[in-house]
């Protein structure tokens, strides 16, 4: 009668093992649109073996465990390429927008405003004379100023609002640290006691996608399960289940945000943090370089200014306020000039009566090539020509980056997918099978009971 | 080379594939309606750069263009106001001729003397034409006119011919001559010998020393038509290099603006031909994604 029972055993592992198959291919399938999940598979070996009779004869099936399809290298090269991804769309969408500011529209940019000022003295040079093309001297005077104060205050939005950025990011990177933490320390609790915690394994990889792209952080796996996550310099970010907490803290003279972790100033190789502050440092940069243009065109205004004589033959005033520090910010007119505008100069002290000498000597400033702005040097128009091209050469640098990035995460990513990724056809597969042997035990077992049913009708 | 291709990784290659066709279309879409291969300068900087250059030198030729037309202007005027004096001279002196004569009688003198005056204020009104804001032989000096619209008397300040520089890199070029090089020389002014003129004309009651007068007076007049000559030369070749200069500054302009739309313009008809071919790419690569990926489900009962 032993045999019987033991069919019976057998028929309900099989039974029980198939049920779980079946169980696991559903969750293949209902997890084939999660991202960062593996797909997984019923370990299945057959039980011990017991004696009869001097045969060895089997016990049926068991479940080993459920394993999961991950590969730890691609998965970790996503992590990097995907900090690098992080920085360059960072850096590229934080200086689109100074890219714009310091273009300006096709009649209102801040070339057009020094084109037009500066023409204005041209056109004084030909009528020295002229009172009201002094008033237009004087408009298009204050038009400059505005313009560099427009495209200053433009950039300051900007930089503001990178900054703000930067630290709501550091504030996103501070929680997903702590959930990482958090699951390190599930994990780790799971698997000790021999648990499965493929679930939270593939939670905490995602998670540390997500942080990748946020900090660029590199990963090593401990020997219990949990990970370790550094950034720059090999600082640590999480510990095993303990995440070091990173703070923005306004730093004079701008109020910027610095970053510390767990105290000390942090630094960051990759992610968006890392091209949030590129893009911090290249927007003051341009800031700086506004303000030194600005300065510029005031210092050699005046000088030029105040060498020569007014329309009613007085010595030269200053043309722009000056005083110091000039910035973008802070550019404007000499109040006493935009009132009357016979004060502004078109001809020298050395040459009485009105020859437009000075004034055309100030519209020649526009193309002449001995300016200086911070370490810049050349024309106004060429200094300000390389703002520009600097601003666009870095976008465009990131950009064509940015692409080469894109191949690379794709290609990672496919590759992981081909081990990880769900395929409804071999889901299919593993479906049917495991309905067949289901099936099949079913009918074994039916077998078993008919045996059975027709030794105990002997003893009838 | 990867042998298994999992569903989810096909659906995300027709996103990232359909997003990277139609941000190309856009590009495309772009130019071709702007017609500019460079709409920022991320697009090409150094292109947009030198376009910058190209496009700050037009603007600057602009300005010199202006200026040059400013001083045509100038210089018309003082050409016609020349023109005005060396008739008004020639007029005088066939008068002046007539009093010399001597069979011309005292009425006939006095009435010769009359006209003379006339034309002396014509002069002055010429040698104080204004017809803007500056004083056409003004030159450097217009807070006051070159001579006393009443008295004649030349202005006290000295002055110098102003100058005006119409195209860059050039020197200057003088846009007129000074009342100083045209009425007047180092012994004395026109209407100072006018006056004399008349005086002699009406006489003095010395008689010999009137018809000095009247001969240095005709003397003098000689001088001064060779003045006008000489003004008419400086002007006319002045005009001359405005016009030249407006021709050089027409050219260079033309072509700056090849040369920055040569590195900023579009080929239309290639971007044309792309843009067909983009959205041709698009609308395959979404047939592909709609037809979608049949798996064993589909064929099982």
């Amino acid at each position: 009668m032993s045999i019987n029972f033991s069919a019976f055993e057998i028929g309900r592992r099989a039974l029980n093992a198939n049920q779980f198959g079946i169980n696991v291919t559903g969750q293949n399938i209902a997890n084939i649109n999660t991202p960062g999940y593996s797909r997984r598979r019923v370990q299945l070996a057959e039980s011990g073996s017991r004696n009869i009779n001097g045969f060895a004869v089997g016990t049926g099936v068991t479940i080993q465990g459920v394993q999961s399809f991950r590969d730890n290298l691609i998965q970790s090269r996503i992590q990097t390429e995907t900090g690098i991804a992080g920085r360059l769309t960072a850096f590229r969408d934080s200086l689109a927008p100074v890219e714009a500011a310091l273009q300006g529209s096709e009649n209102g940019g801040l070339q057009n405003s020094m084109s037009s000022f500066f023409g204005a003295f041209r056109d004084l040079d030909a009528n020295p004379n002229s009172v009201s093309l002094r008033a237009i001297v004087t408009q298009k005077g204050a038009g400059l100023a505005n313009a560099f104060q427009s495209t200053r205050a433009k950039l300051d939005t900007i930089r503001t609002s990178t900054d703000s950025q930067l630290r709501a990011t550091v504030a996103q990177v501070n929680t997903l640290s702590g959930q990482i933490a958090g699951l390190n320390d599930q994990i780790r609790g799971i698997e000790a006691a021999g648990g499965e915690a493929s679930q939270l394994r593939d939670q905490r990889s995602e998670l540390v996608n997500q942080i990748s792209e946020f900090a660029g952080v590199h990963q090593t796996e401990n020997s219990d399960g949990t990970i370790n996550l550094t950034i720059g310099e090999g600082r640590p970010l999480v510990n095993g289940d303990h995440a070091f907490t990173l703070q923005s803290n306004s730093t004079p003279p701008l109020g910027l945000a610095t970053i510390t972790l767990d105290g000390q100033p942090a630094l960051f190789d990759e992610g968006r943090i890392k091209g949030l502050q590129n893009a911090l440092t290249e927007t003051t940069s341009q800031i700086d370089s506004l303000d030194g243009l600005a300065a510029s065109v005031v210092e050699r205004v005046n000088i030029l200014h105040a060498s020569g004589t007014d329309l009613d033959g007085n010595p030269g005033t200053n043309f722009f306020n000056n005083t110091p520090p000039v910035t973008a910010a802070n550019i404007s007119i000499n109040s006493a000039i935009t009132t009357n505008p016979r004060l502004v100069v078109a001809s020298a002290q050395t040459q009485p009566g009105q020859n437009g000498t000075i004034a055309g000597e100030i519209a020649s400033l526009l193309t002449d090539p001995n300016s200086t702005a911070g370490a810049r040097t050349g024309s106004f128009s060429s200094i300000y020509g390389s703002m520009l091209s600097e601003a666009g050469e870095h976008i465009h640098t990131a950009e064509n980056d940015l692409q080469t990035q894109g191949a690379i995460i794709a290609q990672a990513t496919a590759q992981r997918d081909a081990v990880s990724g769900v395929s409804l056809d071999e889901e299919a597969i593993n479906l049917l099978q495991y309905q067949k042997a289901f099936e099949a035990a079913a009918r074994f077992i039916k077998v078993a009971d008919e045996m059975t049913q027709t030794i105990l009708s002997l003893g009838q | 080379m990867n042998f298994r291709v999992p569903d989810n990784s096909t659906a995300s290659v027709f996103n990232s594939r359909i997003n990277a066709q139609r941000s190309r279309l856009s590009v495309l879409q772009e130019r071709l309606s702007t017609g500019k291969r460079i709409n920022r300068p991320s697009d090409d900087p150094n292109g947009a750069e030198a376009v910058l250059k190209l496009r700050t030198s037009q603007k600057e030729i602009e300005q010199f263009s202006r200026s040059a037309q400013t001083a045509n202007y100038k210089l018309t005027s003082a050409d016609d106001a020349l023109n005005g004096y060396e008739n008004l001279l020639e007029r005088v002196r066939t008068l002046v001729a007539q009093g010399l004569s001597d069979t011309t009688t005292q009425t006939a003198r006095d009435a010769l003397a009359t006209e003379i005056d006339t034309l002396r204020t014509r002069i002055l009104s010429v040698a104080n034409t204004k017809p803007g804001e500056e004083y056409i032989f003004g030159g450097t000096r217009q807070t006051a006119p070159p001579f006393d619209p009443t008295t004649g008397a030349p202005a006290g300040t000295p002055t110098s011919a102003q100058y005006i520089q119409i195209e860059p890199g050039t020197n200057a070029i003088p846009v007129g001559v000074t009342a100083e090089t045209v009425f007047s020389d180092a012994t004395s002014d026109i209407f100072t010998d006018l006056t004399n003129a008349v005086n002699a004309l009406r006489g003095t009651g010395n008689p010999t020393a009137d018809r000095t007068t009247l001969e240095t007076t005709m003397t003098r007049l000689g001088l001064y038509t060779d003045l006008v000559n000489v003004a008419h030369a400086v002007v006319g070749s002045n005009m001359n290099a405005t016009d030249v200069a407006q021709e050089n500054l027409t050219n260079s302009f033309l072509s700056l603006d090849e040369r920055a739309n040569s590195i900023e313009g579009d080929d239309f008809a290639g971007t044309a031909l792309a843009l067909a071919d983009s959205q041709r790419a698009i609308e395959a690569t979404l047939q592909v994604a709609a037809q979608g990926r049949r798996s064993l489900f589909d064929f099982l009962g």
